[in-house]
C-alpha cells in the first residue's frame, strides 16, 4: 500500500509526539502509517517503553544503595574540612591522615 | 545566628549522613563515577558556604536540590563545549536505520522483537550498565538534551535556552537520542 509518509518520517513523528501535540495533518499521517506498518508500530512501542523505564529508573534509584567506600568518604571529608577552614590552632579533629578520626566517627 | 556548629566543625557527620544518597542520586544521571563524585563534592562545598543551612529533616531534600543544579550545570557545560557549528544537520545513526524502499525511506532492518519486563529491567543492574554505556555513546549535545529533559525533567523551554537551540531542534535532538539509544540497546541487550 502506498504510504503517506516514509518510515523515517513516521519514526520521527512518533518520537516527537512524546514531546508535544502534533499538528493535525501529521497526527493523521502518523496514525495512518502506523495502521499499515508493523515496523513503526514496534518502534513506537519500544521508544515509549524506554521512556517509561527511564522515568521509573530515575525516580526509584534515588535511594542509597551502597555505602561510600572508605577512600571516597575520606576524600569528601578532607576537602570539606579544608573548605570549612577548621581553625588552625586547637583543632577539634587532630589531623591524622589515615583514620576517619575527628570528633564522632561512624559507629 | 550560629547555623550548625557540629557540621562545620566536623563535615564527616554530613558525609556519613548524606554522601551515599547523593552519590546514588548522581550516578544514574551522569555517566561515570568520577563525575558523580565531583558533583557530590561540589554540592557539599556549596552547601557548606550557604548561609541558610537548616540541619533538619529537610536537609536531604535541600542537598538534592543543590546537586540537581550541579548536574544540570554539568550537562549545560558539556553541551556548550561540544557545540559544533552547523554540525547537527544529519545524524549518521538515524540515517543508517533507514534505506530507500519503494521510493521512500523504509527500515533498513526493522526493529527486532523485544521482550520487555519493566519490573525485571528496573532491578537489573547489568541492563542499566548497558544503558549508561549507550547513553555515553551519544553525541554530547544529544546526551545533554536527553538527560536534562528526560531524566532531570527540566522544562523544554529551559533546555532550549541552555543548549541555545529552537524547540524544533530540541525535538530532533531528542528523537535522534532515542533512536540511537534504542538501536544501541537492541544490539547490546535485547537481541543477545
Amino acid at each position: 500500500m502506498k504510504r503517506l509518509v516514509s518510515c523515517k518520517e513516521a519514526a520521527k513523528a512518533a518520537a516527537e509526539a512524546l514531546e508535544h501535540d502534533l499538528p493535525l495533518y501529521r497526527r493523521f499521517a502518523l496514525g495512518f502509517h502506523l495502521l499499515i506498518c508493523a515496523g513503526c508500530r514496534r518502534y513506537r512501542r519500544q521508544v515509549m517503553g524506554l521512556n517509561r523505564l527511564v522515568r521509573r529508573y530515575v525516580r526509584e534509584s534515588n535511594q542509597p544503595v551502597v555505602e561510600l567506600d572508605a577512600a571516597t568518604r575520606q576524600r569528601f571529608v578532607e576537602r570539606l574540612r579544608q573548605a570549612a577552614g577548621t581553625p588552625a590552632g586547637g583543632t577539634p579533629s587532630s589531623g591524622s591522615t589515615g583514620a576517619p578520626g575527628g570528633t564522632s566517627g561512624p559507629p | 545566628m550560629d547555623g550548625k556548629p557540629d557540621v562545620r566543625s566536623d563535615p564527616a557527620t554530613w558525609v556519613d549522613a548524606h554522601g551515599a544518597a547523593l552519590l546514588a542520586y548522581a550516578m544514574p544521571r551522569v555517566r561515570d563515577q568520577q563525575t558523580a563524585e565531583d558533583l557530590v563534592q561540589e554540592t557539599f562545598l556549596a552547601a557548606l558556604q550557604a548561609a541558610n543551612f537548616r540541619g533538619d529533616a529537610q536537609e536531604r531534600t535541600w542537598l538534592i536540590g543543590i546537586l540537581r543544579n550541579k548536574i544540570c550545570d554539568h550537562f549545560r557545560r558539556l553541551a556548550r563545549e561540544r557545540a559544533q557549528p552547523g554540525g547537527d544537520a544529519i545524524d549518521v545513526v538515524e540515517d543508517s536505520q533507514f534505506a530507500p524502499h519503494m521510493g521512500s525511506d523504509g527500515w533498513a532492518k526493522g526493529p527486532a522483537k523485544w521482550i520487555v519486563d519493566d519490573e525485571a529491567l528496573i532491578a537489573n543492574r547489568e541492563f542499566w550498565e548497558v544503558f549508561h554505556a549507550c547513553l555515553g555513546g551519544l553525541p554530547s549535545r544529544q546526551a545533554a538534551a536527553f538527560v536534562l529533559r528526560m531524566m532531570e525533567d527540566v522544562d523544554a523551554e529551559r533546555v532550549c535556552q541552555d543548549l541555545d537551540i529552537t524547540a524544533t531542534n530540541l525535538w530532533v535532538m531528542l528523537h535522534r537520542a532515542r533512536c540511537r539509544l534504542r538501536a544501541c540497546l537492541e544490539e547490546r541487550w535485547f537481541t543477545i
